[in-house]
């Protein structure tokens, strides 16, 4: 049986604000395997970029506080790391891409200095070798003219560019795993598609695996493995991609479907949208966060949280995690309108 | 000129070439945001542009409501019947009645020291509308309703509003001169996917009750492919192809939008986007080049040997496209490329 590679075991961060105490990762557990890509999907403020930071150590305490939870990593517990024990862990065995590319990297340095920083402090390379080394990883992410352009500014980049950068760097020490977030949201679909491609190239040759937070359904479909949907801090479901898009059984989950139009379909004359606003992570509800917005809510549902259910093991095909009393009503929902989807 | 009496908006040959900062001993150049498009918006009608970012989107919005400074702009815009490209910021005034904007950005487009019934009222004033402040207030009550917030919350300040929320009351400030056309610039692009959809619904609710237009710009192919009855993809300040929605996305014609929709990925594991994938090579090249030919021939995967020293026309067909692929005359479709690189004019 494969060994997971990082382990993440009821997680909870919450940050302590003048108005109140936000709660913004409710006890969230999932596993990583060698070589997969978990996409982590749910809206902004649902706490999915805090729980990757998380991960990485980079919350700032305070006003973060991790208050539970452990993240076990090449068995160790990352969150008891001290910060200059991290340091030997993140970037080098645990490497990030950030959502913008445009404000990640230092516009008073040029690429050669930013990207040569990781490999002569985890590698241990000179700086002539450090150099050679970022000039190969360029051509790899496929920057044209990597070796005159390495010493130019991040300005004289484009978007797509200054992402390839943000790769490269991150794949520089050939990371275990790589966190990458919402890292093509800023892109257009060519560079887009071309980054995707790219990341799924340096996976199947390194094995390493990829969390891959979005809110693209898109890009879900066509990269993640096995997806988490996040809804007010929590784990809503887990399971294969496949079965995540053909049989939902979070309420959640099944409206975001719907709601995203697609371009290869004829249009429907409006699209399905979720009513309402995503929860106040000061004020969460008792019952289930989604409840308010919810057209199968009961009164069981306003009461306590939902409950976390699995069917299958986790290695099975279809193997699934959900938090509905309701979700076997939900995924017969899901069914029947995509029979009554027009097809193309 | 405007060619029937339902037409709103009318733009021909428009271009918009911004002076680039000269270097020491270099001739000035030009950025060719927009280098001569033409199309209209009948009533009642959507028009969706697309494009990749660079390509001239933004400023074509702009452009439209003659918000352009400082740049060169050529051709004509007719609103509503009347030449506005030529009119003064005092002399446009009148005509702001009958277009307004709703902008990408929700956190900075609403004045965060402003209530929003104030920020909803403050054109309805400006233009002596619906009577006094009362008449005026009424009708604050009614577009918020219309949107979809509730009017207690008028006298709330912008942040205590979600980004859904703000784009609704941007909408409604947009929709207070009761305009007959909107200008949308990546109106739904900040927001999550659930209220994106809301505020799209809420868009095209708006449009079958008051018959409002828009021209819809937006870089999410699928966004644009819902709303918009018809769409003009563009490319380097060009459109190179406009048609009805459903022609277009099912039967794209010009190499760019084939590539174009084939990058875009579709929330369906079923459906393998990357095996029809088309990978376009390069990046888009500096819009102050002015080229002799196609100015797509150099990442174009159809390219014909004399595509780089003509410029083709947008076909004035339903289906307008601009490829020499699809120009009638005895253009030898099997000639090959003698370099993949394009003429420039400098």
């Amino acid at each position: 049986m494969v060994q997971p590679i990082l382990q993440v075991k009821n997680l909870e961060v919450e940050f302590v604000t003048d108005d109140g105490i936000v709660r913004a990762v409710n006890d969230i557990s999932f596993d990583l395997y060698p070589g997969e890509t978990l996409g982590i999907v749910g809206e902004s403020g649902s706490g999915k970029s805090v729980a990757n930071l998380t991960i990485l150590g980079l919350i700032p305490q305070p006003p973060g506080h991790v208050k539970g939870g452990e993240v076990l990593f090449a068995e160790q517990d990352l969150l008891k790391l001290s910060q200059r024990q991290f340091r030997t862990i993140r970037g080098k065995r645990i490497a990030m891409i950030f959502q913008d590319p445009m404000t990640a990297l230092n516009p008073f340095l040029t690429i050669q200095d930013q990207l040569i920083e990781v490999s002569m402090l985890h590698l241990g390379h000179t700086r002539a070798a450090a150099i050679q080394h970022a000039v190969e990883l360029l051509e790899l992410v496929g920057i044209p003219a990597a070796a005159s352009r390495i010493t130019e500014y991040p300005h004289q980049f484009s978007g797509g560019m200054r992402q390839r950068v943000m790769i490269a760097m991150a794949l520089s020490c050939e990371p275990d795993i790589l966190i990458a977030d919402e890292p093509t949201t800023a892109l257009d679909v060519t560079i887009q598609a071309q980054i995707l491609d790219l990341l799924k190239a340096m996976q199947d040759k390194r094995g390493m695996a990829i969390i891959f937070i979005t809110h693209d359904l898109g890009v879900v479909a066509s990269i993640c493995d096995r997806v988490l949907v996040m809804y007010g801090g929590r784990k809503v479901e887990q399971t294969d991609t496949k079965t995540l898009f053909a049989a939902a059984r979070h309420p959640y989950t099944l409206g975001l479907l719907h709601s995203a139009p697609r371009w290869d379909q004829p249009q429907l004359t409006r699209l399905q949208s979720i009513e309402g606003q995503p929860p106040d992570m000061m004020n969460l509800p008792a019952g289930c966060a989604f409840a308010p917005r919810c057209q199968w809510k009961t009164d069981e549902c306003l009461a306590a949280v939902p409950e976390l259910v699995s069917i299958g093991s986790e290695f099975s095909e279809g193997s699934h995690v959900f938090a509905c009393i309701h979700a076997d009503q939900i995924q017969q929902a899901g069914s029947t309108s995509r029979e009554e989807l027009p097809h193309a | 000129m405007p060619n029937s009496e339902n037409t709103i908006l009318s733009v021909n040959n428009l271009k918009v070439h911004f002076p680039s900062k000269r270097k020491f001993g270099q001739p000035k150049r030009w950025i060719r945001a927009v280098d001569g498009i033409d199309f209209d918006v009948q009533e009642g009608e959507t028009l969706g542009l697309v494009g990749e970012s660079g390509c001239g989107k933004s400023t074509t919005a702009r452009a439209i409501l003659n918000l352009i400074h400082r740049a060169k702009v050529e051709g004509t815009i007719h609103l509503n019947g009347t030449r506005i490209d030529n009119l003064s910021d005092r002399a446009m005034i009148p005509h702001r009645l009958t277009a307004q904007m709703v902008f990408q950005d929700p956190f900075a487009s609403l004045n965060p020291r402003m209530m929003v019934g104030n920020i909803i009222r403050e054109p309805m004033g400006n233009y002596k509308l619906f009577g006094d402040e009362t008449g005026r207030r009424l009708e604050v009550i009614r577009l918020l309703e219309l949107v979809g917030i509730n009017p207690q919350y008028m006298n709330r300040y912008p942040h205590e509003f979600s980004g859904g929320q703000r784009q609704r009351i941007g909408i409604a400030r947009a929709l207070a001169v009761q305009p007959k056309l909107i200008v949308c610039d990546e109106a739904v692009s900040a927001l999550d996917v659930s209220i994106q959809a809301q505020v799209i619904n809420l868009l095209m609710d708006l449009q079958q009750k008051l018959g409002v237009s828009y021209v819809f710009i937006a870089h999410d192919l699928a966004v644009v492919r819902h709303i918009a009855h018809r769409v003009g993809v563009m490319y380097l300040g060009k459109i190179v192809e406009l048609a009805d929605s459903k022609e277009l996305y099912d039967s794209p014609q010009h190499p760019y939008t084939t590539a174009l929709l084939s990058a875009a990925p579709v929330p369906d594991p079923t459906v393998d986007v990357r095996a029809n994938r088309i990978t376009l090579t390069g990046e888009v090249p500096s819009p102050d080049i002015e080229y002799v030919g196609c100015s797509f021939a150099a990442r174009c995967p159809q390219v014909l040997g004399h595509c780089a020293s003509t410029m083709p026309q947008l076909s004035t067909t339903d289906h307008q496209v601009s490829c020499l692929l699809y120009e009638d005359d005895n253009i030898d479709k099997s000639d090959p490329p003698k370099s993949n690189s394009a003429e420039v004019v400098v």
